[in-house]
């Protein structure tokens, strides 16, 4: 008997033992052999790395440098390169404020460095706007006629920037320098350059990109483009082109929007080839603020959805959706994309946990709020999420779309948010659409990031969030919310002459971002490249939380928690025939049920401050039927913590960890599962509740909103509070104006990448 | 279809002009930002465009217009650079400004350890209790560890890992309790956020200063920032002084929401 068999034996025995109260060993009853599998296959190279055996890395894949045309104006300072060192663990500096964003003001620094980063500032106006409007330093400031439209309306609108909407002037001038490659190509060169040289096999891995900013008619339709290889584009994809200066000139705002994500398909597959050395993939993301563009519902009398040229989807174009989006971000600055309130029309009940961090308020207290928004937003600030209090229209108060298209036809509340907005519903359509065209479109794994604005990858702490954009976000009043007036000599604090006052919550909606966690055997440009492609991937809200999840026909060994525990994965090491977290189990064996997945998570084990216990693990399972129609079911808490489960403390947000595991495993089967079904199954793990970043900052700024002066719900000077009314839920008129202190918290989590089971 | 004609010639124009702009801007650069604010467009008839812009800057509107002040300042900044070429550094340079800065480009120390861990959510309230029979083992045969203990993701001995490795897996308190440990002897329990761990430190390399070969590029970089950095210094300096009795600009207006049109 090899050692490592004898340990494996006794490692099982004594996990028989143990009562596990927490963790669910398999059922003892299975006595079924494991079948065996094909090990990982992997070339490593950094020292002590095994080809079978995998780790967990966390990197953050969507950043904002100056390079992008909004963090520009907003956030003077940091580049590709000081992203790619603060994600290093070096300190790096934003601005001052408002009026300088080039002088450094305060200094940052991660408590733990990242393990990988992609750099991905908008290919629209990539570069140094004065290398545009100034033709590279040529030009004195201010005669650049077109430049000087584009940052007028940048400034005034900084709201609709942010969130999405596509400036006229923004489009005249990109489409303008469409047609001039070295514009961009320069800049893309510096990115090409500077994210090779910050690349460190075996400590940091780089990867280039750019964002495909498609946001016409409002909706965002937005795409990272990443690459990896040898022979990279010299240039990145324009999404405005001359098209869209004659639509302009014609008097129409923009072109349409309808192809946008095929354009960029198209363009990879001219301008990357893997035989000439050239990797790349695409990773969509805010679809939350896509107002149903993204991905539109199928057509019942077509079985598929809208596809190119609005012609029903071909099954070319679903496998070329399938080739470049191996994987979607749920999760960053915008909100939160896995679900949400009012939008889970698969499911038979609300999930609760569809509650965090949705920029999106469809609980407006009108009789057409979604069912859930009874129980969701009650009016008690110390207890609802933070979005049931935002209030900027059509921002982030909006609806549920009731009818969704491309060019701004979605409704009929403007920005709506549609079930497709949401990756549990967009990924049960796939599995619908597999049926139909062979291929599933979206079959893909999840990812978070934080799509800083201010060039400060991983900065995702609730403690100290930076804000989104620089000079955007950058003290309370901007970051919390502020009373503002129509006209723009009014005073906000004077209501009687303040046309139309209301309070801009523009930036509270925003949150610090997560993470992207892979699975890979070692620190590497291809090693993690590469798990993305296997969509061997998860998605945390901030934290380091590790998850992973593998499935089996057969009974996984007895004791897989604690092979898990110790970074051991029998389906990697071949030990086991299954499918990894990404993958698709292989083909059902003839008698075999429903099959086993096992869950296993871990805590952040925390940086300068430990990190927080785990409460729960959760399976969600998604399938579509023979007849073509989608289900979601979330099975809650499939392993949990023994302990009680308190809230944070509103006084301090001190928590209490004690009682609480570090963590939770389990091993689960489908008590309704159907062989005639496609399905996929993730998991959820979820720390214990903490205090949102907005609510930390509220109650170390120990703020009273029963000082709010009821003339104008505006703290006095004199009360200290002058700046943080964003932290009381306002209500009543001038001269009754009171307020009541917002104690939101979150759950943090992280989210598996699916598993995947297609029937025959 | 007559509309779209003469949109579509408006738009060839504006790209040729812009693309014209371009090439002789960047062959002429140094001319034309001389002649600012009037130079570029003096060699041919002012547009509309052109004369509102010049007006615009007789009064002293740039100075409260807080986009062309901050493209003012990056365009000053940009300047200073350009106009003081930091020459590429030889070896001896890079080996100067290496000796300099031999903390920042320090290869951190390296670990090598044994670890007895147990986890804090297995073992619950008894935690303490498992970590004192653990001990006594230990002491007993410190050799005989590896059926101790629960799993872990690192295993039962971690090799040269640098104290931020220690951190992404063991959490930043015992990364920051690993330096003080003595060699070759059990230490603990220590605690993590994760349990409690038992370390037996059996190797350290510690930290030192890296060959010019394996930095060269880094310190390259490192070196060319710095030196620009060091000139935008210098001449700030000048220029406080040059204007030490300015008058105050206006207020630059802030950004507003409200004129979101």
């Amino acid at each position: 008997m090899s050692r490592k068999t004898f340990r494996r034996i006794v490692t099982a025995s004594l996990l028989l033992l143990a009562a596990c109260g927490r963790s669910q060993a398999p059922d003892a009853q299975q006595t079924d052999p494991p079948s065996a599998g094909t090990p990982f296959a992997a070339d490593v190279t950094c020292d002590g790395a095994e080809a079978t055996r995998k780790n967990a890395y966390f990197g953050d894949m969507h950043v904002h440098t100056l390079y992008s045309v909004d963090a520009y104006f907003f956030n003077g300072l940091n580049g590709p390169r000081e992203a790619y060192r603060f994600a290093k663990g070096e300190p790096e500096s934003l601005p001052v404020g408002e009026t300088d964003p080039y002088t450094a003001g305060r200094t940052i620094q991660l408590d733990r460095p990242l393990d990988f980063a992609a750099v991905t500032d908008h290919s629209d106006f990539l570069g140094d706007w004065r290398l545009l409007c100034q033709v590279d330093g040529a030009l004195p400031i201010g005669i650049n006629a077109a430049c000087n439209v584009v940052g007028t309306y940048l400034r005034n609108n900084v709201t609709t920037i942010v969130n999405g909407d596509q400036p006229a002037a923004f489009t005249l001038l990109t489409a303008a320098f469409a047609p001039l490659p070295i514009v961009t190509s320069i800049p893309w060169q510096d990115e090409l350059r500077i994210a090779d040289e910050e690349n460190a096999p075996c400590s940091f891995s780089t990867f280039p990109g750019y964002e495909w900013t498609s946001q016409k008619h409002q909706q965002m339709i937005h795409r990272d483009v990443y690459f990896n290889g040898t022979e990279l584009p010299d240039d990145v994809a324009h999404v405005a082109t001359p098209e869209d200066l004659i639509a302009l000139a014609t008097g129409q705002q923009t072109s349409s929007n309808a192809n946008d994500d095929w354009r960029i398909y198209d363009y990879l597959e001219q301008h990357c080839d893997p035989a000439q050395g050239c990797q790349t993939m695409t990773i969509p993301h805010n679809s939350n603020q896509s107002n149903g563009a993204m991905y539109l519902p199928i057509d019942p009398a077509t079985g598929v959805p809208q596809g190119r040229d609005a012609a029903p989807l071909t099954q070319a174009d679903a496998q070329l959706r399938a080739k470049y989006d191996r994987i979607i971000e749920i999760h960053q600055h915008k909100g939160n994309s896995e679900c949400a309130v009012g939008l889970g029309i698969y499911e038979q009940s609300f999930d609760p946990s569809c509650t965090l961090e949705l920029a999106k308020n469809v609980c407006r207290g009108l009789a057409s709020d979604p069912p859930e928004c009874k129980q969701v937003c009650t009016g008690d600030p110390e207890h609802d999420p933070d979005f049931c209090y935002l209030t900027t229209t059509p921002t982030f108060a909006t609806g549920v779309c009731e009818h969704e298209g491309h060019d701004g036809t979605s409704g009929p509340d403007p920005k709506c948010v549609a079930p497709l907005d949401m990756a549990r519903n967009i990924l049960a359509d796939g599995l619908a659409l597999r049926d139909t065209l062979g291929v599933n479109p979206m079959h893909m794994g999840f990812i978070g990031s934080s799509d800083t604005h201010n060039g400060d990858p991983g900065d995702v702490s609730e403690h100290g969030y930076p804000g989104h954009g620089g000079i955007l976000d950058n003290d309370p009043r901007t970051q919390l919310g502020y009373w503002v007036c129509d006209g723009k000599n009014e005073d906000p604090n004077d209501p009687a002459h303040c046309t139309n006052r209301k309070f801009m919550d523009r930036a509270r909606g925003f949150n610090p971002g997560g993470l992207a966690g892979v699975w890979a055997p070692e620190n590497t440009r291809q090693a993690v490249w590469d798990s993305f492609q296997r969509g061997e991937t998860f998605a945390t809200s901030g934290p380091r939380i590790r998850i992973r999840t593998l499935a089996s026909w057969t009974p996984p060994p007895a004791d897989i928690c604690d092979r898990l525990s110790a970074g051991d994965n029998p389906v990697d090491t071949g030990e086991l025939a299954g499918a990894v977290m990404g993958g698709d189990l292989p083909p059902r064996p003839d008698g075999a049920k429903a099959p086993y997945i096992v869950v296993w998570a871990q805590q952040d084990p925390g940086g300068d401050e430990p990190g927080l216990p785990l409460q729960k693990l959760d399976l969600v399972k998604g399938w579509s039927d023979a007849a073509g129609a989608r289900h979601v079911k979330v099975f809650d808490a499939v392993a949990k913590t023994s302990a009680a489960v308190t809230q944070p403390s509103q006084s301090d947000c001190g928590v209490q960890p004690a009682g609480h595991p570090e963590r939770l495993c389990t091993v689960w089967r489908d008590p309704q599962f159907d062989v005639h079904q496609n399905a996929y199954y993730y998991a959820r793990a979820f720390e214990i509740p903490s205090c949102r970043w907005s609510t930390h900052m509220c109650v170390k700024a120990g703020v009273q909103c029963a000082a709010l002066d009821p003339a104008n719900g505006v703290f006095p000077a004199q009360s200290g509070f002058a700046g943080y009314e964003g932290c009381c839920r306002i209500d009543g008129a001038p001269g009754s104006f009171k307020g009541r202190n917002i104690f939101a918290t979150i759950t943090e989590r992280a989210w598996a990448s699916p598993i995947w089971a297609d029937h025959p | 279809m007559r509309k779209s004609l003469t949109a579509l010639v408006a738009v060839i124009v504006f790209m040729v002009m812009l693309a014209l702009a371009y090439v002789f801007g960047r062959h002429d650069a140094q001319r034309v930002v001389r002649s600012a604010p009037t130079g570029a467009a003096a060699t041919t008839a002012l547009s509309d465009a052109d004369v509102l812009f010049l007006e615009a800057w007789q009064r002293g509107y740039a100075l409260d217009d807080l986009i062309v002040r901050r493209q003012l300042v990056r365009r000053m900044r940009d300047t200073l650079v350009q106009e003081h070429p930091v020459p590429t550094p030889d070896d001896a340079t890079l080996g100067a400004w290496l000796a300099q800065h031999a903390d920042r480009y320090q290869v951190p120390a390296r670990y090598s350890f044994d670890q007895v861990y147990l986890s804090r959510g297995q073992h619950g309230a008894k935690l303490r209790d498992a970590a004192a029979v653990i001990a006594a083992q230990l002491r007993v045969a410190p050799g005989d560890f590896q059926r101790l203990g629960d799993p872990f993701p690192r295993g039962r001995h971690v090799d040269r890992f640098s104290a931020t490795q220690v951190e992404t897996d063991f959490g930043g308190v015992l990364a920051r309790t690993l330096a003080s440990l003595p060699q070759g002897q059990w230490q603990g329990p220590l605690a993590s956020s994760l349990g409690l761990h038992f370390i037996r430190v059996t190797a350290v390399e510690p930290a030192r200063v890296p060959t010019l070969d394996e930095v060269r590029a880094h310190l390259g970089i490192d070196y060319l920032q710095a030196q620009q950095q060091q000139i935008v210094r210098d001449a700030l300096l000048k220029l406080h002084a040059k204007f030490a009795n300015a008058p105050p600009l206006p207020q630059a207006a802030p950004m507003q929401d409200e004129d979101m049109p």
